[in-house]
């Protein structure tokens, strides 16, 4: 489902739009970099696995960072799930 | 329910000592649907009617598993803006509803949420669509978890959009309620699901904008922030809204504890979220400076304070409610509203002006809904679903 080569790599900025609705894009921006880098990941250009990787490594931090990670991190597998299905109708 | 029924909206509103008031709330809804059954009814009631008192009647008079309530800060029908009541919506036709209660939203909002959900159906035959309805204590300072954990749980592989509202006190700040037929509680939440044969629609939309260049979050924990710019938070706020305030002869430096809820529910902090602005509404000031917010805000976060005038709040609620209405596939019958109390603050006797909007932009319909201290509408792309300052609008279909 999330065969890299298939898929146009994941900016940074665009899980800023997943996790930011909740914690402000400033806060969402500074939390996924240090991960990323924690995870010795390119923000500018990451596969899919990589990107929910990075959620998943903020889905324990307490409170609304960790939640908002968890939820977005469902609702992005789901939404690229979607598309992929899309893809082969 | 015959799969070809009409939908019928109900509203009652009803003032004065508890009990009567919910009799007269029954009374009059019984009136209205001619002798019809409610699939559901919803109860929001100021605190000179506790919910302890009105729900057990309600409930006795309906199906108790079809009531839910929500205590407020201020209520409203179609026809009627008041204060110190109690308003209704009773709804029948092709709906059915289920609910759940869960406790201890602020110690685990997930064990809440999660047994507010377990015995919620996921399908119910002959009625395809399904939306969600919130009702929260927003006291608890987990609005946007609990939100984000009910979302999961109610459709992470098939998401549903989610409407609802977190309980007022009538500005206290100090305890609200909601309640699942005649079980009343604080530090709690109901998560309802409405099966429908139509899709219902949500709109929202605020009118707030930044009075306030950005500022630091420096020290927070939860849902209170501690220090702004490496000050007391209050210290700021105060600060950045004196010359707004003096405006309207309030000077933030000479507020009595009383009156600290009405003003931040005036000067609200904007995240920025993907160019616009995310509202969220500080509640009550700390013994040291600090302000409590209805969910987590997180440190390092940067946020701007707001403010709004009158002619904006009538223009958003209209906007929210034309997207309702745009969200249905065929005319509206009513709806219920989600509107957060700073507007009627802003607005005063003008609100009105918008409650009637809303019913015009709907088509003339009957609505009912109160003044919240925070909105949930989530739609089923949507990434957040708490917000502040706003008007939420979930019109039911004809």
């Amino acid at each position: 489902m999330l065969h890299d080569d298939a898929h146009p790599p994941v900016a940074l900025e665009e899980l800023v739009g997943v996790i930011g609705a909740s914690v402000g894009d400033e806060k969402a921006r500074e939390v996924l970099l240090e991960a990323a880098r924690g995870l010795g990941l390119d923000p500018r250009a990451m596969t899919r696995q990589e990107a929910l990787a990075l959620l998943e490594s903020l889905a324990h931090t307490p409170g609304i960072i960790g939640v908002s990670s968890r939820f977005g991190r469902s609702r992005l597998l789901l939404k690229w799930a979607r598309d992929n299905l899309r893809a082969f109708r | 329910m015959s799969n070809t029924e009409s939908t019928a909206v109900v509203t009652a509103i009803a003032s004065g000592e508890a009990h009567a008031a919910a009799s007269s709330l029954v009374t009059q809804l019984r009136r209205g649907l001619s002798g019809r059954e409610p699939a559901f009814v919803l109860i929001f009631a100021s605190t000179a009617q506790p919910l302890s008192e009105v729900m057990p009647i309600v409930a006795d008079a309906f199906s108790a598993d079809r009531v839910l309530g929500a205590s407020t800060s201020g209520e409203f029908t179609e026809a009627t803006v008041a204060k110190s009541s109690v308003s209704a919506i009773a709804v029948a036709g092709p709906f059915a509803l289920h609910a759940g209660l869960g406790r201890g939203l602020k110690a685990s909002p997930e064990r809440a949420v999660a047994d507010a959900v377990h015995e919620l159906p996921r399908e119910v035959e002959g009625l395809p669509h399904r939306t969600a309805i919130l009702l929260l204590d927003p006291l608890a300072g987990v609005s946007e978890e609990a939100t984000l954990l009910a979302a999961a749980a109610l459709g992470d592989d098939a998401p549903i959009p989610l409407a609802g509202g977190a309980a007022g006190d009538d500005l206290a700040m100090t305890r609200t309620w909601v309640a699942c037929g005649t079980e009343v509680a604080s530090d709690a939440v109901v998560v309802a699901t409405i099966h429908s044969r139509h899709r219902l629609g949500i709109g929202v939309h605020h009118g707030h904008v930044a009075l306030s260049d950005p500022l630091s979050v420096t020290k927070a924990e939860g849902a209170t922030v501690h220090e702004i710019d490496g000050r007391p938070a209050w210290e700021v706020w105060a600060q950045r809204t004196r010359a707004s305030a003096a405006e309207r002869g309030v000077d933030p430096d000479t507020l009595g504890d009383e009156d600290i809820g009405a003003y931040l529910l005036r000067y609200e902090a904007g995240l920025a979220s993907g160019g616009a602005m995310k509202i969220r509404a500080p509640l009550s000031r700390g013994v040291d400076g600090s302000l409590g917010f209805a969910c987590g805000i997180a440190q390092g976060s940067v946020i701007r304070i707001t403010e709004s005038e009158p002619s904006r709040q009538i223009g958003s609620a209209r906007e929210a409610a034309r997207r309702a209405r745009e969200a249905l596939d065929r005319p509206a019958a009513g709806a219920i509203v989600f509107d957060c109390i700073c507007r009627n603050l802003i607005l005063g006797d003008a609100f009105d002006t918008a409650v009637r909007g809303m019913s015009e932009e709907l088509g003339d319909v009957p609505l009912a809904g109160f003044e919240t201290y925070g909105e949930i509408a989530l739609d089923v792309g949507d990434m957040s679903g708490f917000h502040n300052t706003t008007t939420v609008v979930l019109a039911l279909p004809s």
